[in-house]
This record gives structure tokens, C-alpha cells and sequence, in this order.
């Protein structure tokens, strides 16, 4: 074992050690990790993933991959560790990941090194993903396993196969690499490049495998919604707040300077000097994230994942050609200097926000709010409104359906779903909020701390003798309704 | 060999569109799926002195497996593609001027590689003459584009796009059509898996052998297709030969990964079968449904205001006087508004279907003692008692 290899294992452990500790001072993972984890407990006890809810007649349209990949390993684990430890030992998995790759695009062991420092300190990856365990932790490691696989083909052809299909069953953000496929393609095509067929093949394979299984999973979405099914039918509200606008600032804050830089390096390079295939391949990925991002087909924060990832690997050839060009001139003495420069840049504006960001209180359910799920827990069965973020650990700590959750597919009218949710809480006219209330058959309101942040002004809710409190507790408050519409008119 | 696949391909076809109307009768809906087809039916008529839709049906099938009939030779055992083409059952299990003229279309092409161009038109020379006189404008569309092709660049561009407009904006009554894909739920309408594979297959044709008119045809007929079912539908066939040549390509390219050329293929049969089912299924389910015949059969006497989407099916299925009324009266909440142009028309029913429940209309109706409910249910039917009763 080299010292490269000794000193990425020294990244490894330290990065991991950083990660779990940050997480293990949490109480309890974020909001949306409690989906993953009512379906990894649906799925034991009822060998099946839970696609519909009988109380309310919601379905949830996913990808059960993953749900069952977490619930087999919850048999090994305890499901609350699980979702602790999985997440942060995917996110370090990146950090050999990234190394293999640079080895591949340079051949150069220290710069294999510091992109592997790279893919462990950068803010964005290094924020995500340290107290929650959703679907986009494995959708990460998998892709950079994916370009690894891409760029070593020609020797393991069936791995590139089996990494495909995996991604693709995984998530529908697979579609991102046949995208990038096309666009690799294109730009072959253009730069007078001979194509190389073991990509034509899986590009090829990954579309049919890719349209089939998004068929099979979202075709009730897409014939319901048409193409805003593309987009999660997304009420304009939301949609404004998960898609907020794009710019080159937010991805310098997300990404960092220096592998930002880097990155600009390779491909202005990589397009007029080199013209590496596999540098085209992580640049067409780039390209079809940020064109994703930008007309907002994906999430701000899953294309500056993407984004990051991507970056990463391709400051890999730019350090390359940075430090070529070094040795080249009259400063080549200063060639260490200038490394530790960059290194230091890359503290001062990467290593140190990652940090900073992720010292901060994580997101999830605090005592007051897992006290009022044990409360609810042994109420009879009701449908229960709170928040859509707060719907999953609802529905797996306190076992009572509800009203909504984050995904909005399949409800018709969207937009006056959250209206109407938003009229219980805000509401000024009793017999217009009970009405609401018995209109979607709600038994217990919640308000919580996720509730209070949204509505500043709470409506009849709390000063009406219709909504008497059934729980308090601290930050947390559960109404009942004992009225009925004609009774409050008369 | 090559005979048995031909029986094998044509038995295929007739199974896919045979299967869609059992399955409608099995769930006890009208025979004939889409209520276009009553619009289309209704066309007929002025020709064919009343001949009822249900026989149309069987011109249509006929005209599907003539045009399999007619691409065996060509195709091979590819044809099976186009039958696997999910739109294959929506044009040919229903009647519809397209249906008819899909094997003019195919033999004038098949005749103009050969020296029988007269003896198949003669042949074809009936059914050409059933469909209503739009529609053979429309298919002209396709012959013409790919003869521009030969002119210069600036000259076919503007030929294609004026012989596009001159023909078809006078003679159709235009309906933008946003979701213009089968994926989208829309049954009358091209795949969109179909759509990309035929773009690619015309993009490779233009790269390798230079042929630019079947690029020009298809996407003119798909921009066509926004405005026009017809064009739609011809979009719909033009892409299904397409990708029987894609899908040929993949199967004789030389594959480098070992298994590929076996998985992705596999895919795609899968891919094909799981649409050409879902399909089948959606013919079977389409409108008009049992609910809407059981419904209207409960009416005897008087006018009934119906969606106009539905006018042309009702009015053949009841002996009710049947009155169209435009959309904008289904978006009113006013009764001062209504009623006048209910009393206009002598309107004594409406009739609400599935969709029109949730209209403005139907939210007026509930909420007015002037409207009585006669059926409640997934359709339903009020009584509209006058405009002075109070």
C-alpha cells in the first residue's frame, strides 16, 4: 500500500469519524428520512412498499428500489442507526470514487488525492445527507459509479451494465445520464470524433430500460398531469421554493471556487487541447444538469448535487493542466507554493462553509413533536392535517394516515389542496373552515413548529370553541373539530 | 418460412385490434371506442345514407389488416413493429378517415417503386372515396412534402410549410391538442417513445444517405398534428415505419459489449408489448362508456343540452332532440346568464358527464331550485324546470 493510498484512508476514516459525529448529536433524523424509514417497516412486515393509503385514497408513485434496499439492511440494523450511518457511509464512498476516476482521467496519484479531499469537503456534498437518508444519498454514488464504470467499459463491460440498470431502477434521475449520453453523442458528432459503440450500446440500453420503468411506475402521473407530471405536479408555491431560481453565484456557494475553477480549466482545455473522450462524457453531464436546473425540470438542490459531483471530477484534468502549465513557466519552483495556495483557497472558501453549515442544528422533529406522535399514536384513527414535510413521520411514529405528504402526484387540483390546507390554519369564518375540515374527513390538527414557521397569521383555528385542544406540549398544540357545518351556521 | 411469418404477423394484427372491442364488449360499452368516431361516422352518412358507425368498424379493420397486408412484403417480419405501434389499434378498431386511407397511402408509395401506381389506386379507388372530403387533402400532405425535398432549401421550406396551411387551414375545424402523445393519456395520438426513435432514425438518414424529405414529412406532420387529429394519426403511422427501420438498424449493428445486443433488444420488445397492452386496454375503456348509454336510454322525450364533445355520439343513441351547447355556457355561474339561452334552445335535460361534473355549470345546477336531479352518478341528468318557476 502506497501513501497515496494510506493517506486516502486517513480521509476516509476522518471524514467518516466528522460525519457520524455531527449526525450521532442529533436526536432524531430529518423529516423526509421517516418516509424511507414507514416504508422500510412496511415493507417487513408486509413484504410490499406502501403505494396507496386506504383512509384518504392517496397514492404514492415511487421507484421501490430503495426502500427495499433499506429494508433488508434494517433486518442487520436497527432501522434509527441505519438511517444514521447508511447515508454518511454512502456520502464518504464518494471520496474513493472520486479518486479511481481522477486516476482515470489523469494517471496522477496526488491529484487523485485532492480531488478525493475535494469530494469530501466540498459544502454542498458535505451538508447533504448528514442526518437524513432519502433516496438521493444512494442516487449519488452510484452515478460516480456509473461514470467509473463508463470510463473502464472496454475491460468490464458488465459492470457498466449492471450499474446502469441498478441507477435507473433506482431513481428517475437516470434520465440525466441518457440525456448526457445524447449530448456526449453530439458532441462527438460535431468535434469530427469517431464515436466509440460500447456507449452507443449502454446509451442505447439505458434509454429502453429507462422509459420502460419510468412508464411503469409514473404512467397513471403522466396520463393525470400530462407533462407537469414531469415536475411532481407541483403546487406554484412549492414549486417556487424547490426550484428557486438558478445562478452562478448560489453554484459557487454550493460547489466552491476552486474546483469551480478547476473545472472551467478542464473544459475550455479539454474542448481546444486535449479533447479527452471521458472529459466530454463529464461535460455533457454537466451540461444536462444545468439545463435541467435552469428551465427547472429538476430540484435546485439535486442539480447542485449533481453539480458538485460533476465539478469534482473534472478539477481532476484542470489541476492536471494547471500544474503542467506551472512547470512550464519561469515559476516552476514555485510550484509547491502554489499548490498549498490553492489548498488553502479551497479551506478558506469550501472546507470551512461545509463546516459551519453542517455544526448547524439538522433538521428534524424535536421532543415536543415526538411526544405528540405517541400521543396521537394511541387516538383512535383519524386523518390527521399537518404540514406535507412533517406527513411521513406522522404516518410511521404516530401509525395515523394523513392528509398530505410532499409528493403531489395524482391529487387533480393541487394548487387548492395546499389552499385548502392553508384555509384550516388560516381560515377567519368557522363555518368555511369546518366545512374544509369535513370536507377532507380531517379528525386532529396539527400545530407544530413546521406549521408556526409558514403561517404568521393563524386564523378561527385557535380562538374558536369549534377546534377544542385535544394535546399540548410545548411548541406543540393538536386540535380537534366537535362542530359540523349547519350546526355553526344555525 | 417467410409465409408463416406473414400468417403469424397478420394473425397478430387482427388480435390487437379485435381485443380492444371484446374487451369494450365485455365491459358492456358501446362496440365503437372514441367519440370522434360518431363525429366521422356522422360524415359518412351524408354518403352512405345512414350506415351506423358499427358497420364503419369493419372498413376500418379491413383497411388495418389491407395495410399490413400491404407492408408484408416490404417489411418483412418487421412489420410486426408497426403492429406493435400502440396508435395500430386506435386508427384501425375505429372508424375514422384515416384508417381508410392508410392503405391508399401505403400502396400509392409501394406502386411508385413499382409500375402499378394505376392498378392499386383503382383498387384503392373506393375507399378513397368514403372518406370525407378533408381528409384526402390532409394525406396529400405526406405525398407532397417529400417531393419538395428535390427543390432548393428556401423554396421547399416555404413549399411545405404554405402547402401545409393552404390545404389544411380552411378545411379543418382546428383544436389545439397540448398533449399530443399516447404516454400523455391521449389514445388518438403517436407514442412518444415512437416519436424520439423516429426522429433519431429520420436524423441518421439524413446523416448517412441524405434523405431529407422523410425528416421534413415527419416533423411537418407532427407540427401539423398540434392543430389536427388527421395529421396526428398520419404522424402516428409515418413514425411506426420509422422505428421499424431504427429497430432493424439495432438488430444488424455490430453490438461491442457482449449481451448487449440481447438485453436492449429484450428492453425494447418488453418496452413495445407493455404499450401495445395499455393500449389495448384504453380502447377498451375509452369514451363513450356504458354509464353514458345506460343514461341517455332513460330519457325518452324532450331536448338534452350535452358537452359538445358528446353531441355527435347522444344524438345517434336517443331519440331526444340533442343540443350542443358551446363551452363557454358550461363555465357559467350565473342563471341570468343560462336560463335565457336554455329557454332559446327549449332545453329540458343537461346532461353532466365525468368531467362536466366538476364544471362551473353543474356547480350552478346544484345550487338553483330550478334544476331538478333525474340520475345521480358518475353521469348525470337535471331536469331544468323553466326560467320564471321560482
Amino acid at each position: 500500500m502506497g501513501r497515496s493510498h494510506a493517506l486516502l484512508i486517513l480521509l476516509i476514516v476522518l471524514t467518516l469519524a466528522l460525519r457520524l459525529l455531527i449526525a450521532f448529536s442529533q436526536d432524531s433524523p430529518s423529516y423526509d428520512t421517516y418516509s424511507t424509514l414507514f416504508q422500510a417497516e412496511h415493507i417487513r412486515e408486509t413484504g410490499l412498499p406502501s403505494f396507496e393509503e386506504p383512509t384518504t385514497g392517496r397514492v404514492r408513485l415511487f421507484s421501490p428500489l430503495y426502500a427495499y434496499l433499506f429494508a433488508g439492511l434494517s433486518v442487520i440494523i436497527p432501522p434509527l442507526l441505519l438511517a444514521k450511518l447508511l447515508p454518511n457511509l454512502l456520502a464518504v464512498s464518494l471520496i474513493p470514487i472520486s479518486f479511481a476516476i481522477a486516476q482515470q482521467l489523469t494517471r496522477t496519484r496526488w491529484i487523485a488525492l485532492v480531488t478525493g479531499f475535494f469530494a469530501a469537503f466540498v459544502p454542498m456534498l458535505f451538508q447533504s445527507h448528514l442526518n437524513a437518508a432519502p433516496q438521493l444519498s444512494v442516487v449519488l454514488p452510484v452515478s460516480a459509479l456509473l461514470l467509473l464504470s463508463l470510463f473502464t467499459i472496454e475491460t468490464k463491460p458488465f459492470a457498466a451494465f449492471v450499474i446502469t440498470a441498478f441507477l435507473v431502477l433506482l431513481s428517475p434521475l437516470a434520465w440525466l445520464f441518457v440525456a448526457a449520453y445524447g449530448i456526449y453523442i453530439l458532441i462527438l458528432f460535431t468535434e469530427r470524433m469517431r464515436f466509440e459503440d460500447a456507449y452507443v450500446d449502454i446509451a442505447l440500453f439505458s434509454f429502453g430500460l429507462a422509459f420502460w420503468y419510468s412508464l411503469l411506475i409514473f404512467k397513471r402521473a403522466l396520463i393525470v398531469h400530462g407533462f407537469s407530471a414531469l415536475t411532481g405536479n407541483l403546487p406554484a408555491v412549492i414549486h417556487e421554493a424547490s426550484f428557486t431560481e438558478f445562478s452562478f453565484l448560489s453554484m459557487i456557494y454550493a460547489v466552491g471556487l476552486v474546483p469551480i475553477a478547476l473545472a472551467c480549466l478542464a473544459i475550455y482545455h479539454n474542448t481546444f487541447e486535449t479533447r479527452s473522450r471521458k472529459v466530454f462524457l463529464i461535460t455533457a453531464l454537466v451540461l444536462v444538469v444545468l439545463l435541467s436546473t435552469t428551465i427547472r425540470l429538476i430540484p435546485l438542490r439535486t442539480g447542485l448535487l449533481f453539480l458538485s459531483l460533476a465539478f469534482i471530477l473534472l478539477s481532476a484534468p484542470g489541476l492536471l493542466q494547471l500544474s503542467r502549465w506551472i512547470r512550464r513557466t519561469r515559476f516552476s519552483w514555485m510550484h509547491h507554493w502554489i499548490a498549498g495556495g490553492l489548498l488553502l483557497l479551497f479551506i478558506l472558501t469550501s472546507l470551512l462553509p461545509a463546516l459551519a453549515g453542517g455544526i448547524r442544528p439538522l433538521n428534524g422533529p424535536d421532543e415536543h413533536e415526538l411526544a405528540a406522535y405517541a400521543w396521537l399514536r394511541d387516538q383512535p384513527t383519524g386523518v390527521v392535517l399537518a404540514r406535507p414535510e412533517s406527513g411521513a413521520v406522522i404516518r410511521h411514529l404516530a401509525s395515523q394516515p394523513v392528509l398530505a405528504e410532499p409528493s403531489y402526484l395524482l391529487i387533480r387540483d393541487a394548487e387548492q389542496f395546499l389552499a385548502d390546507i392553508d384555509h384550516v390554519y388560516t381560515g377567519i369564518v368557522v363555518p368555511d373552515v369546518v366545512a374544509t375540515i369535513i370536507e377532507h374527513n380531517i379528525s386532529y390538527i396539527m400545530l407544530g413548529p413546521l406549521e408556526n414557521a409558514v403561517y404568521d397569521d393563524l386564523g378561527v383555528l385557535v380562538r374558536d370553541e369549534c377546534f377544542p385542544i385535544l394535546f399540548s406540549q410545548g411548541t406543540v398544540i393538536i386540535y380537534g373539530n366537535t362542530c359540523r357545518t349547519r350546526e355553526v351556521r344555525r | 418460412m417467410r409465409r408463416l411469418h406473414d400468417e403469424v404477423i397478420l394473425l397478430l394484427a387482427a388480435l390487437v385490434l379485435f381485443l380492444s372491442l371484446l374487451l369494450r364488449l365485455h365491459l358492456g360499452n358501446p362496440l365503437v371506442p372514441f367519440l370522434e368516431s360518431y363525429m366521422w361516422g356522422g360524415s359518412y352518412e351524408l354518403l352512405l345514407n345512414s350506415v351506423a358507425a358499427e358497420l364503419l368498424i369493419l372498413l376500418s379493420i379491413a383497411a388495418g389488416l389491407a395495410t399490413v397486408l400491404l407492408l408484408l412484403p416490404l417489411l418483412g417480419p418487421w412489420t410486426i413493429i408497426f403492429v406493435a405501434n400502440p396508435l395500430f389499434a386506435s386508427i384501425f378498431s375505429s372508424p375514422n378517415p384515416v384508417a381508410l386511407l392508410a392503405p391508399l397511402i401505403v400502396a400509392i408509395f409501394l406502386a411508385s417503386r413499382s409500375d402499378r401506381i394505376v392498378l392499386y389506386t383503382l383498387l384503392l379507388a373506393p375507399v378513397y372515396l368514403l372518406a370525407p372530403v378533408t381528409v384526402p387533402f390532409a394525406a396529400l400532405v405526406p405525398l407532397v412534402t417529400p417531393a419538395t425535398a428535390r427543390m432548393r432549401r428556401v423554396a421547399r421550406l416555404c413549399t411545405a410549410g404554405l402547402v401545409g396551411l393552404i390545404i389544411l387551414v380552411p378545411l379543418h375545424d382546428f383544436a389545439y391538442n397540448p398533449l399530443p402523445f399516447v404516454e400523455f393519456g391521449n389514445l388518438l395520438a403517436p407514442s412518444l417513445l415512437f416519436t424520439i426513435l423516429a426522429l433519431l432514425e429520420a436524423g441518421l438518414l439524413v446523416v448517412e444517405r441524405q434523405k431529407r424529405g422523410i425528416i421534413l414529412l415527419f416533423v411537418g406532420l407532427l407540427a401539423l398534428g398540434l392543430l389536427s387529429t388527421e395529421a396526428l394519426l398520419l404522424a402516428g403511422l409515418t413514425s411506426a415505419l420509422l422505428v421499424t427501420s431504427f429497430l432493424q438498424r439495432l438488430w444488424n449493428r455490430s453490438w461491442v459489449l457482449p449481451g448487449a445486443r440481447y438485453y436492449t433488444l429484450l428492453v425494447f420488445g418488453c418496452l413495445l408489448l407493455f404499450l401495445v397492452l395499455n393500449h389495448i386496454m384504453g380502447v377498451g375503456m375509452a369514451e363513450p362508456t356504458r354509464s353514458i348509454a345506460v343514461t341517455v336510454a332513460s330519457i325518452s322525450e324532450g331536448t338534452i343540452m350535452v358537452p359538445p364533445a358528446y353531441a355527435a355520439y347522444i344524438a345517434g343513441q336517443t331519440p331526444l332532440d340533442t343540443w350542443s351547447a358551446p363551452e363557454d355556457l358550461w363555465d357559467q355561474l350565473r342563471f341570468d346568464a343560462v336560463a335565457p339561452e336554455l329557454e332559446r334552445a327549449g332545453v329540458t335535460y343537461i346532461l353532466f358527464t365525468e368531467v362536466y361534473i366538476e364544471s362551473s355549470l353543474h356547480f350552478l345546477v346544484e345550487h338553483s331550485d330550478r334544476f331538478q336531479p333525474v340520475i345521480i352518478g358518475d353521469v348525470e341528468i337535471w331536469r331544468f324546470t323553466g326560467a320564471d318557476r321560482r
